[in-house]
């Protein structure tokens, strides 16, 4: 069996795992970082600074 | 008495409420476009008869390549808009698209390497295409790392606008390296004086990824430059 096919399905497998470990990461932390900003702004209005 | 909220505060609501169902019809679109990216790139595409399964790594790296090209090139059009106008609007677009360029970058660079241990037998080689792209990426985390850095907006402006226009120089060196010097990495097959040197199934593939790709760079530039007007709007209440 060569490099090839023992490497390539795995290969693939982390491929699109990592790219989607990484968009979704990102996409997580733009979640986390607008939820906790809102609650942030709401809270800086409420106080009336 | 029950206070009423000001003209131009009303107005600012609606839109910001307008704004986040256009984002959110933008995720489902993202959603759906990725599940047929994901059907197209692993059924619908035949195998690769000389490379195997390790093949479909490319549509996925193609796709975002492309798409990195775009972003940077939005940085390249917000920079010089930003310098003509000074108006910050145009910088907070070329920031957002960096970033968003930086992570589609990083996303070409650990599928190639993992295509590259698959065909080649090694991760990384230090050839024209691949040491290209890792300037790029370099390029683009020195530019988000000084907008992190340098708190004034203006300044922080201005100094990301030049780089931003610099190092868009690297796109198309990394474009032509496959042309200007001799590589391992494959030569382009799509955009060719003869015409895409694909079968028509696996450019259906990559079209989809393309239009998938495309779709999740707009919604997470959407999504950025949200973050950004929000962290405005904080410092301009904390200012009040």
């Amino acid at each position: 069996m060569s490099g090839t096919e023992v490497n390539g399905p795995v290969m693939l497998a982390v491929g699109y795992g990592l790219a989607l470990v990484l968009y979704g990461g990102y996409w997580i932390y733009l979640k986390q970082k607008a939820s906790h900003l809102e609650t942030t702004l709401r809270r800086v209005k409420g106080s009336g600074n | 008495m029950t206070q009423q909220a000001a003209p131009e505060t009303v107005h600012e609501s609606s839109v910001a409420q307008s704004s986040k169902r256009t984002t959110k019809w933008l995720g489902i679109a993202v959603a759906v476009s990725i599940v047929a990216f994901a059907y197209a790139s692993f059924f619908y595409a035949p195998e690769d008869g000389i490379q195997g399964s390790v093949q479909r790594i490319f549509y996925v790296h193609v796709a975002s390549a492309w798409i990195a090209a775009l972003a940077f090139f939005v940085v390249f059009v917000g920079s010089i808009g930003f310098l003509v106008t000074r108006n910050l609007r145009w910088d907070s677009y070329a920031g957002a698209s960096a970033e968003v360029g930086l992570l589609f970058t990083s996303v070409v660079l650990v599928t190639g390497m993992l295509w590259g241990k698959a065909i080649w037998g090694v991760f990384w080689t230090w050839e024209p295409r691949l040491t290209s792209v890792l300037v790029l990426w370099l390029l683009y985390l020195a530019y988000v790392a000084l907008r992190a850095y340098v708190p004034e907006p203006s300044r922080k402006a201005r100094f990301s606008a030049v780089l931003g226009i610099v190092a868009f120089l690297d796109v198309p060196i990394v474009y032509l390296s496959v042309k200007w010097w001799r590589t391992l990495h494959p030569e382009q097959v799509i955009i060719t004086e003869q015409g895409p040197q694909l079968p028509g199934q696996m450019i259906v593939a990559l079209v989809v990824g393309l239009i998938a790709m495309t779709l999740v760079y707009v919604y997470f530039v959407r999504l950025r430059f949200n973050v950004n007007a929000l962290e405005q709007q904080i410092k301009r209440e904390v200012a009040k």
